[in-house]
Formats: structure tokens, C-alpha cells, sequence
């Protein structure tokens, strides 16, 4: 299942950021990864990410590199110290609405009084 | 071969300079034209794939540096999603669509552009946002025409035709105007010149009184028309614009040349073109009455004398009536002034001439004189108003903004006329005041707080004039004050334009007001003691013994509001006001007159100490004299008997 296009709107950059703390990636990369790690329902459009990584670029919050060290040159992404910043507090702000949408029922393990929704 | 070798990496720099955008060489970069195409060629990518990257990148219409990073970027990807095992199209149906992520891309490019372009993106894009919206707004505001709604000339000329023609002075005057340019011109061929004033009187301070009596006693026909005009209660004419009724007489016919205009032409004219040159001439004949007067009195007819007086009066009244416009009103009371001066200096010159009933018909004429309640502004008024149905758009609720025709007759009105200044307007490049017209939307008040503020300011002047000089809060006025503190900054006469411009100079009106109210107070008080004189056989010992049977009600002074002063000088009284500094000085004029009464400054006392020429003003204003000199009172008084009642 993938994510509507609203909710990846918002979830995507969170999620790239994600795999870019783990230690920088290149365009591909970072596809593949997104669709595995996440079980495909955060595989992005791919032509949505390089977008995505020039407006996380342009925020400061990834920054690139040209490494021409392999075969071919390429584009790597890492995640700076305000990213990571970004990051920390994107990941609290979404724990919150998970247990908000546990405490109204719209996930399982909430504490809804018996009856369903308030 | 070495020597091309060598040159190779020169040659290749050369090409790519060569192959390098304008933009990219002012930006200091040799990116090479369409240096990404040559990457994509470079690449091993199947034909549809690099298509559909150069498909992308081409629609991102970004900067060839940026297209050369994306498409470099593109191409590791796809090659990247083949050596995955992707086939060339499942990679191109995972991409997704190539123009699409060019919009994408582009947008997220350009915000990673520098700070100065971030800038001047904004600033442009800003700057022709704001240029559409100034010329949707010069369409729009420029196309707006005022919209001439009222007739503010069949206001003005409300009632003048009501009297009966046999009640009318103006067919009367128009007769004697005729024959005085038939006169004058006599024998000339074809259409003379035709002055605004053509030069009838003679110079009369010039004349010596023989030489005066010579010259009136050869045009007695001519005085006793207007006399006769002197007697119609009205003046009876209707004014238009354009009009100058006294020098447009044919020459040879003495018939009157139209001067009627088109309702065309009536449309376009305003009040404030309105000529009144028939009130200069009419100050000509109270000046001609004032000659024959004393020329009268000079032989002993007193008849005549009192004749002429009372005359004067009548035809400063009907100077009045022209227009109830400000300069009207001026010329009425200066006139008017001239009538008081001639009875002071007849009966200084003959204490005897004037029988007691002569006393009393001159106390009855003077004491007849009425003035206006808006003080000769109802003119001013209506002018300001039709001005502003000619400069401003009408929204049907009394409001609009100043339109381009509006600024164009400001153009007009500031220049005074001035044909060279119109001509010279008229030569600017056309457009230019339409382009300025949002501007002055916003700079220049609109029709409405401009008409409100203009008739306060109408209100003050009123209040000023109606308001004894004693009782003003203002050294100059309220009315000049207000104009001061609204309409003192540039910023304000830029806002209130129409008002700096065409609002009356108010303070000499006003001034001329009291000063009017004064002398005639002088003259009623100088008849009334002479009255008391014959009939008692000595000067009252105080003005209240006049009250009430030689004077209803004694005057008190203009200026100060107390008692007004009252001496016996050699046998002759003289009356006056204390003048401006409020200090009795025995009826001696202030330096700054020169000897001459009509030269007495008349305003409030407010303040005075702080004016610059408060040391010049150490002196009374003298109302009626019949001492042998008011400049030399003091010497007077200390060589013969005073009395001081």
C-alpha cells in the first residue's frame, strides 16, 4: 500500500532524512531504501525525490557532495547537524500524533472509553 | 603532432568558451552551451532513456550549470536502476512522468539559487506586479472626466435680475461706457484697441484743484448720469464668463459687440474666469463723484456736494453686488472708505457748507450701509466649488479623486493665465500627467475632505470678520491660522492643493472688514458731534452725549473694544481708536502711517508685542478729524489749548 500523496507530502522528507542519518546515499540509493526499508509503502515517485533532496539541500538540511573516487562520479547526500536537528524534532512531532490517533482509536492500543470514538 | 598536442587543451577551452551562454559568461562561468547534451551523447544509456532525461531537463528551463548537474544526476540514476536489473523501461514507468518532475525540479532548484538572485526574483516579480497594477490603475483613473453638474453661474447671477429694468443701474453704466470709448476713440478707423481699463480718468493728484474743476466742469453730462445710475436701488447684471463689457463698444456705431458665449463655452469656463473689470470702473466713478465734491463744496453748493456723496455710496454699493466676490467686496469698502474721507476733509475745509439737514441725510446714508453675513465669500465659495466639479470625478455622493483634465487646469490656474505657462503646459508630453494619476489619487485629498476642509476654513474667515478684533484668538486670524497648521507643510499643500492655491487671501479681506466698520463708526460719530455742535453750541464733553438723540448707540473701539478715544484739538474734535498697541496716544497716527490715516494698519491687538514691527505701531488710529492736520496733533496740542473731555 502507498501512502496518498498528501500524507507523503509530509511524511517523505522525514523519511529521507531518516535514511541519511544513517550515513550519506546517493540518488538510487536512497530509493531503493526508502522502498525496502519501509515495506514499499514509503517508495516515492522517483522522479519526487530528487526534487525532495534539492529542497531539503536548499533548507540546509542535507547537503551534497560530487564523489568521483568510483567508476563513475556521483551525487552523494548526508544529512547536516540542522537536518539532524530537523530530524529529532519531526520524530517527536510525529510520536505525538501517533499516540493522538491511539487516544482517539484511529490506531490500535488507545484509551478510548468503551464505545468507540468520543 | 607535438605542437598540436599541446595545443588541445587551449582548443578545447576555446570551444567551450565558445559554447558558452552569454548568462553563464557574465555569471564568470564556462559551463559550454549545452554541455549537458553533450553528457547525455557521452552516456551509455539506451536511445528512449536519455530522451527522456534530456525530456526533463530540457523542460526545467533552468541555467545550463544547473541542467548539466540534474542531467548528470539522471543519467547515475538510470544507469544506476539498469545495473539493478531494471529493464530500460520499467525504469523510465519507475521515474515517473519527465515533465512533471522538471516542474519539480525546477522549483526546488531555483531555491537553492544564491541570495541575490532570491532577491531580485522577488523584486521583479514584485516590481511588475506592481507596475500592472499602476497601469490597470492610470487606465482606470485616467479615463475619468469630471463631470460639470452644476451651474454655478445661474447660482451667482440668482436674483440679479429681479429688480424692475427702471430699478436697474446697469443699462445706465453700460451707456456711459459707451460714449467714453466713442470719445476716445473718435476717428479712428476701424475696430480699435480695446483695454481691460481704458484710461477715461484723469491724474488727479497730478491736477491741481482749478485744473480739476475745469476738467468736471466740461463733463457734467457724464456725472450726471451716474447720478442718475446712483439712484437704481440694483445694479442689475447678470456675469459670465469671458465677459468684459466695456471694450467691446463698435467705434464708429457705439454699438455694444456681443460678448455672449456658448453654452459650449459657458460649460468649460469657471467662475473663477469671471471678469469683473465693471467694478474698477466703477471705483473710477466714486472717484470722479469724490472730485466733484469737493469741487462743489469749493464753490459752495452744497447740494451738489451732499448729491455726490450720497451717490458715491450708492455706486460702491452696486460695485458690491458684482459677483458677492471678495475683490467686489474690497473695492465696495475701499470705495465706501473714500465716500467717509471726502465728508471728513469737506467739513474740515467748509465747517459750514452743510446745512443740519445735509448732517442728517449723510448720517442716514452712511448709517444705511449693510454689510453681507459671509462678508463677500458666497462668491469665493461658489467659484471653489464649481472648481472642484471641474477638477474631480463625481461618485453621485458629492466625492471623487482629482482627475488628469483636474490637474491640467491647476496647471492653469497656477500659472495666473500666464498665456506663455498654459501654451508651455500645453506643449508637455502628452501622457505624462495621466501617468502621474494613481499617484496623486493617493497624494491629493479627495473631492469630498478637500470641499469640508475648504469650507471651515470659509467658516473662520467668516467668524473673523464677524468676530471683533478684541475678541480674536489668533494674531492674523482664525482662518489664516487654520491655513497655517492644515496646510503649512509641503506634504499638506500637496494634499490640499486646490485650496493652497485657489483659497482667498483672507487676511487683508477680513482686516478691510473691520476697518470698514470702523471708519463708518468714525464718520456717524464725526456727524453726530457736529450735529450735537449746532444744536448745543459746543462740543459734548464726552461721545456718551451723543446717545441716544445724535447717535442711537455709541460705537465702541473696533480694535480694542473699550471707549473709543475723543479730544478737542484747537477747537475741532477728532475721534479715534486706540489703536493696536491699546494705549491712548492722544489721536497721533503710528510713524508707519507717514501722516496719511489711510495707511493705519487695522488688525488684532493679539500678540502684538510679538511682532517685529510692534515699535511702529505706537499710535491710535484715527476715525474723524477736523483738525487742521492729524499728523501734527501733538504739535498742536502742545502749542494751543487742548481739551480733553
Amino acid at each position: 500500500m502507498k501512502l496518498e500523496r498528501e500524507l507523503m507530502r509530509g511524511a517523505g522528507p522525514t523519511a529521507v532524512m531518516q535514511i541519511l542519518s544513517a550515513g550519506e546515499k546517493y540518488g538510487y540509493e536512497l530509493v531503493e531504501a526508502l522502498s525496502s526499508k519501509s515495506g514499499g509503502i514509503l517508495a516515492m515517485g522517483q522522479s519526487t525525490l530528487y526534487p525532495m533532496l534539492y529542497n531539503l539541500e536548499s533548507k540546509g538540511l542535507v547537503k551534497s557532495r560530487i564523489d568521483k573516487s568510483g567508476p563513475r562520479a556521483r551525487r552523494y547526500y548526508r544529512l547536516t547537524s540542522k537536518g539532524q536537528r530537523k530530524l529529532a524534532n519531526d520524530a517527536r512531532q510525529w510520536s505525538e500524533l501517533f499516540e493522538a490517533f491511539k487516544s482517539l482509536d484511529v490506531l490500535p492500543g488507545g484509551t478510548a472509553p468503551a464505545g468507540g470514538m468520543a | 603532432m607535438s605542437n598540436i598536442l599541446e595545443k588541445i587543451p587551449t582548443f578545447v577551452y576555446w570551444i567551450r568558451l565558445l559554447r558558452t551562454s552569454l548568462p553563464d559568461l557574465l555569471r564568470g562561468q564556462i559551463t559550454g552551451a549545452k554541455q549537458w547534451k553533450v553528457v547525455l551523447a557521452a552516456s551509455d544509456l539506451p536511445e528512449n532513456v536519455t530522451l527522456e532525461i534530456a525530456s526533463a531537463v530540457h523542460h526545467t528551463k533552468l541555467w545550463p550549470r544547473e541542467r548539466l548537474d540534474i542531467a548528470r544526476e539522471l543519467v547515475d540514476h538510470f544507469q544506476d536502476a539498469i545495473e539493478a536489473g531494471n529493464t530500460p523501461e520499467d525504469a523510465i514507468r519507475l521515474f515517473g512522468d519527465p515533465q512533471a518532475a522538471a516542474k519539480l525540479i525546477r522549483r526546488a532548484k531555483r531555491r537553492c539559487r544564491p541570495l541575490w538572485w532570491q532577491a531580485w526574483w522577488w523584486i521583479s516579480r514584485s516590481t511588475a506586479a506592481l507596475l500592472g497594477i499602476y497601469l490597470a490603475l492610470i487606465l482606470w483613473l485616467g479615463g475619468v472626466k469630471p463631470q460639470v453638474t452644476t451651474d454655478y453661474f445661474a447660482v451667482l447671477n440668482e436674483g440679479a435680475l429681479d429688480a424692475p429694468v427702471e430699478d436697474r443701474a446697469w443699462p445706465i453704466y453700460l451707456d456711459i461706457a459707451r460714449s467714453i470709448y466713442i470719445q476716445k476713440n473718435e476717428g479712428t478707423a476701424g475696430l480699435a484697441d480695446s483695454p481691460i481699463e481704458f484710461e477715461w480718468e484723469p491724474h488727479w493728484d497730478e491736477m491741481s484743484k482749478q485744473e480739476a474743476a475745469t476738467w468736471l466742469a466740461q463733463r457734467q453730462d457724464l456725472i450726471k448720469r451716474v447720478r442718475q445710475a446712483a439712484t437704481k436701488p440694483a445694479l442689475g447684471v447678470q456675469l459670465n464668463a469671458g465677459q468684459q463689457v466695456f471694450s467691446n463698444f463698435d467705434p464708429v456705431t457705439g454699438e455694444l459687440l456681443s460678448t455672449a458665449i456658448s453654452a459650449e463655452e459657458r460649460r468649460e469656463a469657471s467662475l473663477y474666469s469671471t471678469l469683473l473689470g465693471h467694478v474698477q470702473s466703477m471705483r473710477g466713478y466714486v472717484r470722479l463723484l469724490r472730485h466733484d465734491a469737493i469741487a462743489a463744496a469749493e464753490r459752495g453748493d452744497r447740494e451738489i456736494a451732499v448729491a455726490d456723496i450720497v451717490a458715491m455710496l450708492s455706486v460702491s454699493d452696486h460695485a458690491g453686488q458684482g459677483g458677492n466676490f471678495l475683490v467686489a467686496g474690497l473695492v465696495r469698502m475701499a470705495c465706501e472708505s473714500l465716500a467717509m474721507q471726502t465728508v471728513n476733509e469737506v467739513m474740515a475745509e467748509h465747517p459750514h457748507l452743510f446745512t443740519t439737514d445735509d448732517l442728517a441725510t449723510l448720517a442716514h446714508a452712511f448709517a444705511a450701509i449693510e454689510y453681507p453675513s459671509d462678508c463677500w465669500l458666497g462668491g469665493e465659495r461658489f467659484a471653489f466649488y464649481d472648481s472642484l466639479q471641474r477638477l474631480y470625478s463625481d461618485n453621485g455622493d458629492g466625492d471623487g479623486f482629482v482627475t488628469a483634465e483636474g490637474i491640467r487646469k491647476l496647471q492653469e490656474y497656477a500659472s495666473h493665465n500666464n498665456i506663455e505657462a498654459i501654451v508651455a503646459s500645453e506643449r508637455s508630453l502628452p501622457g505624462v500627467i495621466e501617468a502621474t494619476i494613481p499617484v496623486l489619487y493617493f497624494a491629493v485629498a479627495s473631492r469630498q475632505e478637500v470641499r469640508e476642509m475648504y469650507d471651515r476654513f470659509i467658516m473662520l474667515a467668516v467668524a473673523d470678520a464677524t468676530t471683533p478684533l478684541y475678541q480674536w484668538k489668533h494674531r492674523w486670524g482664525a482662518a489664516e491660522n487654520y491655513l497655517e497648521t492644515q496646510f503649512g507643510s509641503m506634504d499638506k499643500q500637496l494634499r490640499y492643493y486646490p485650496i493652497s492655491l485657489l483659497a482667498p487671501g483672507i487676511t487683508p479681506a477680513t482686516n478691510a472688514f473691520h476697518r470698514a466698520h470702523g471708519q463708518r463708526d468714525g464718520v456717524l460719530v464725526g456727524l453726530a458731534l457736529e450735529l450735537y455742535r449746532r444744536d448745543q453750541g459746543n462740543w459734548p464733553a464726552s461721545l456718551e452725549e451723543l446717545s441716544p438723540r445724535w447717535l442711537p448707540k455709541i460705537p465702541v473701539d473696533q480694535i480694542n473694544g473699550g471707549p473709543l478715544g475723543y479730544r478737542i484739538i484747537d477747537g475741532k474734535p477728532i475721534v479715534y481708536s486706540l489703536g493696536v498697541d491699546s494705549d491712548d496716544d492722544g489721536g497721533r497716527l503710528p510713524p508707519c502711517c507717514e501722516g496719511d490715516i489711510a495707511k493705519y494698519r487695522v488688525h488684532s491687538p493679539y500678540q502684538r508685542e510679538a511682532t517685529p514691527h510692534a515699535s511702529d505701531e505706537d499710535g491710535d488710529w484715527v476715525l474723524w478729524s477736523l483738525a487742521p492736520s492729524v499728523g501734527d496733533a501733538e504739535n498742536v496740542a502742545t502749542e494751543q489749548e487742548v481739551t480733553t473731555p
